[in-house]
């Protein structure tokens, strides 16, 4: 019961987003491009919030042939810059900004922020094993060549010895940067 | 993918940035937008309800109408936007569909209208979502059986059928005995022979009096020889009939199958059965139980009742309920036998000598039938007996509302499809009254033209005004529609004036004059109310102008009503193009010359009928069929004019509408 209503609180409450100039003001998109973004997520979602099996929802539908529900997790951890289980608007306005109009430098912060899934300020291997797995996991099962179960886990070796400098099984924020300014 | 999900794609697309570090290989080139074009508000226009919404909202769904450049055609250059001539209150679900991707279905919409506008959007019903789905198959499912029904009757009650083989009218006479009398008494005699056996059957068994020797036999033993004779009269219209019936049938592997056709066989079987066998003492046995078979002969009522067909399918539409019911008595009864006969184990000289002998009780009881030939005597059996009868009355209320719902809405859906079937008929013969009257304006005005005409030759123009006051726009364009036909066809409606039709032989003569004067009291009419743009008829006329004497050029300083505007100049252009491709050659002119050269300039008595003399060329009458054509003079060749029949009854189509 508990559950039940704090979902329906989620759905009742009718989330406003900050204001158009205020957002202006945080993300490098103009005017017309915020309003047409906002228009796109207000129709999907109404009340204004994303929760976590929404957002899974949406993105599924653009991989029909996998299952990308892992990798959407991973992606809304990555959004949802204040941790509060719901993407709100200026989450991802901000967000979006970033990808598309930021530097490499700050698109490459928010890679390393959506490997870092602890958030913890290194990538560990399982990281990104498990980052790793749950894209191989979008690409479903009819793939050609027909994907291995090991696969993941030889791309994650490969990378990982690529981007670990000194070797201490962590990967910092320095080393990936630097392994992928390259 | 969903409408509204599209709208995240530029995300998902930017979150792929997170692939970047650890892919094996390069990304591909990112698509580049063509001609990306401000997203802009459009205008939808249906019926004056102004809709407005993005271009691109429409665009999600581009095998649509609205979606793909199908809509420009629906554009209306001088107010910038879209008209669409439908229901406003049906697009308003068509565009939310758009908009949001869930097609609804509003109940209270007619279940073929909506139809209708999804079909003109190009919008498959299918996607309708969940919300509503059942209930719009369900209607459209109630809405096939009606108008399946509606066929079906019409179908059996058309007198004018196309030829049928004899096999087809023999098995139409089986299944429908209202078709002919000889179906009709077919049916009762079958029906006669049906009700002799049932009754013989009956009767056989009556003890009949006694004979010497003091025994009483039953009729069957007495009259043995009468009633052999009837019961092989019976048997052998049966089988007569049932021949017949599978000789007619148009699929004997489906009749042979169907339901009837095994009651049939199964009625007629045991007397053929009964011949064979010898009067054997070790198998007669057998034979009166095949004689016991005679009596489904009954079931044979069935093709001459339909309560009783309406019973039998409502009992096979309830095969789950009955088998539920069936089931649950049956697990009741053995429960209840097997506690009665352990309850009873004790009492002395008790009746339930063991579980089965308990069923029987166990029965009785549940049914409340109550025989009292089994009674518990201990207390324990008696608690337990009225348990079972309680519960008895219980399981067996139970599935009986669902077999009566059921039974009463089949009753009530023939119930209804009979009233549709005599509703049907008076509304046909209004319908048909309506348009006989609509025919009898036209000959009305025709007579009344023919006399104007008369009159007209003298020069009197009052008259001619008169009359087309009289006939509307619709009325006259129907009329020369009906005209048309008649100088296709060569024949020529009854007009019931004597008077008149002494008229018309003489008038014959001068037809020429008649019909430029009758298509131009139309032109006229036409002309002066133009109601809108699509008149077929008018434009026809144009069309045909331009094509038959290739002066397109001319054509508009013909038009004594200028006031045309320029809208409509274009759509009658447009028709004329149509018009040429159907057919190359031109049409006839009056004096019956092929030569398109030949202008008519000869033939124009004024320059207002200029076109309406063209127009007229256009419907002609095969000069073999009337004498007309040889009465007329023909300047032309009228080798000319058997070539002409042929290719001018493309142009009698388009401009029959």
């Amino acid at each position: 019961a508990d559950d039940g209503d704090v979902e329906l609180e989620l759905e009742t409450v009718r989330h406003q987003p900050e204001g158009l100039e205020q957002l202006l003001a945080q993300t490098k998109f103009t005017k017309k491009e915020l309003q047409s973004l906002y228009r796109g997520f207000k129709n999907e979602c109404p009340s204004g919030l994303v929760d976590e099996d929404t957002f899974k929802l949406i993105y599924s539908q653009f991989f029909p042939q996998g299952d990308a529900s892992t990798y959407a997790h991973f992606l809304f951890d990555a959004f949802d810059a204040d941790r509060n289980g719901a993407l709100c608007f200026q989450d991802f306005a901000v967000g979006l900004s970033v990808l598309l109009r930021g530097t490499v430098h700050q698109k490459l912060t928010w890679a390393f922020n959506l490997y870092d899934i602890n958030k913890d300020g290194c990538i560990t291997k399982e990281e990104m094993l498990e980052i790793m797995k749950s894209i191989y996991d979008m690409m479903g099962r009819c793939t050609h060549p027909t994907l291995r179960d090991s696969a993941p886990a030889e791309h994650v070796e490969l990378f990982f010895q690529k981007m670990d400098r000194n070797g201490d099984g962590v990967v910092t924020f320095e080393e990936f940067l630097e392994t992928c300014q390259k | 993918m969903a409408a509204g999900v599209a709208a995240w794609l530029p995300f998902a697309r930017a979150a792929a940035i997170g692939w970047m570090p650890v892919a094996n290989c390069p990304m591909p080139l990112a698509p580049t937008e063509k001609n990306k074009r401000q997203d802009e508000l459009i205008i939808l226009n249906v019926s004056g309800r102004r809709f407005q919404t993005w271009r691109t909202t429409l665009e999600r769904y581009p095998d649509t109408l609205l979606g793909s450049t199908e809509k420009e055609f629906f554009f209306n250059e001088d107010t910038k936007e879209y008209f669409f001539d439908r229901d406003p209150e049906v697009f308003r679900c068509i565009l939310n569909f758009y908009r949001t991707g869930k097609l609804h279905y509003p109940r209270y919409e007619c279940i073929s209208a909506y139809d209708e506008e999804l079909a003109f959007y190009g919008i498959l019903p299918e996607i309708i979502g969940d919300c509503c789905y059942e209930e719009y198959k369900d209607r459209k499912r109630e809405n096939a059986e009606r108008l399946m029904d509606d066929n079906d009757s019409e179908n059996n009650q058309e007198g004018s059928m196309p030829s049928l083989s004899f096999r087809q009218t023999m098995w139409r006479a089986f299944e429908n005995p209202h078709t002919s009398t000889l179906a009709l008494v077919f049916y009762y005699v079958t029906g006669f022979f049906i009700a002799v056996s049932v009754i013989t059957n009956v009767v056989e068994t009556v003890p009949c009096g006694t004979v010497p020797g003091n025994k009483e036999l039953p009729c069957g033993e007495r009259y043995a020889v009468a009633f052999f004779c009837l019961d092989t009269a019976c048997v052998m219209i049966f089988t007569v009939e049932y021949l017949l019936r599978l000789f007619a049938a148009p699929s004997r592997y489906r009749f042979i199958r169907s339901v009837m056709s095994i009651i049939d066989v199964v009625a007629i079987m045991p007397y053929y059965i009964g011949l064979v066998m010898t009067n054997n003492e070790d198998v007669s046995g057998a034979f009166v139980t095949l004689r016991v078979f005679r009596v489904f002969r009954i079931f044979k009522f069935s093709r001459h009742s339909q309560g009783l067909r309406i019973l039998g399918y409502t009992l096979k539409s309830c095969a789950s309920e009955l088998g539920f019911l069936l089931f649950s008595l049956t697990m009741a009864i053995i429960i209840f036998a097997t506690v009665m006969f352990y309850a009873e184990k004790g009492s002395s000289a008790s009746k339930f000598t063991s579980i089965p002998a308990s069923f029987w009780y166990t029965i009785v009881t549940m049914t409340t039938l109550g025989y009292g030939d089994m009674v518990p005597k201990t207390i324990a059996g008696k608690i337990f007996g009225s348990i079972c009868s309680l519960s008895g009355v219980l399981v067996i209320a139970l599935p009986v509302p669902v077999i009566v719902s059921n039974f009463s809405r089949i009753y009530h859906q023939n119930q209804r499809a009979d009233k549709r079937r005599a509703q049907k008929k008076a509304r046909l013969a209004r319908i048909r009254v309506a348009k006989t009257g609509s025919s009898n304006a036209y000959l009305h005005s025709k007579r009344n033209g023919l006399l104007n005409e008369a009159l007209e030759l003298t020069g009197s123009t009052e008259d001619e005004q008169h009359m087309t006051k009289g006939t509307s726009l619709i009325e006259s364009q129907h009329h020369h529609l009906l005209h048309c036909l008649e100088k296709t066809t060569g024949l020529s409606y009854l007009v019931d004036d004597p008077l008149l039709s002494v008229r018309t032989s003489t008038i014959k003569n001068h037809e020429f004059i008649d019909e430029q004067l009758f298509e131009q009291n139309c032109m006229e009419s036409s002309m002066q109310n133009y109601p809108s743009s699509r008149s077929p008829s008018l434009s026809s006329h144009h069309g045909l102008t331009t094509s038959c004497c290739s002066r397109r050029n001319k054509k508009t300083t013909h038009l004594p009503n200028s006031s045309v505007p320029a809208t409509r100049l274009r759509s009658m252009q447009e028709l004329s193009t149509i018009h040429i491709q159907c057919s190359e050659q031109p049409s006839l002119t009056t004096s019956r010359s092929s030569l398109n050269m030949k202008s008519d300039d000869g033939l124009r008595p004024n320059c207002k009928t200029a076109q309406i003399t063209t127009a007229i060329i256009s419907i002609p009458t095969p000069p073999a069929l009337t004498p007309e054509g040889e009465s007329r003079p023909p300047p032309g060749s009228p080798g000319h004019a058997t070539n002409i029949a042929t290719t001018t009854s493309n142009i009698v189509k388009v401009s029959a509408l």
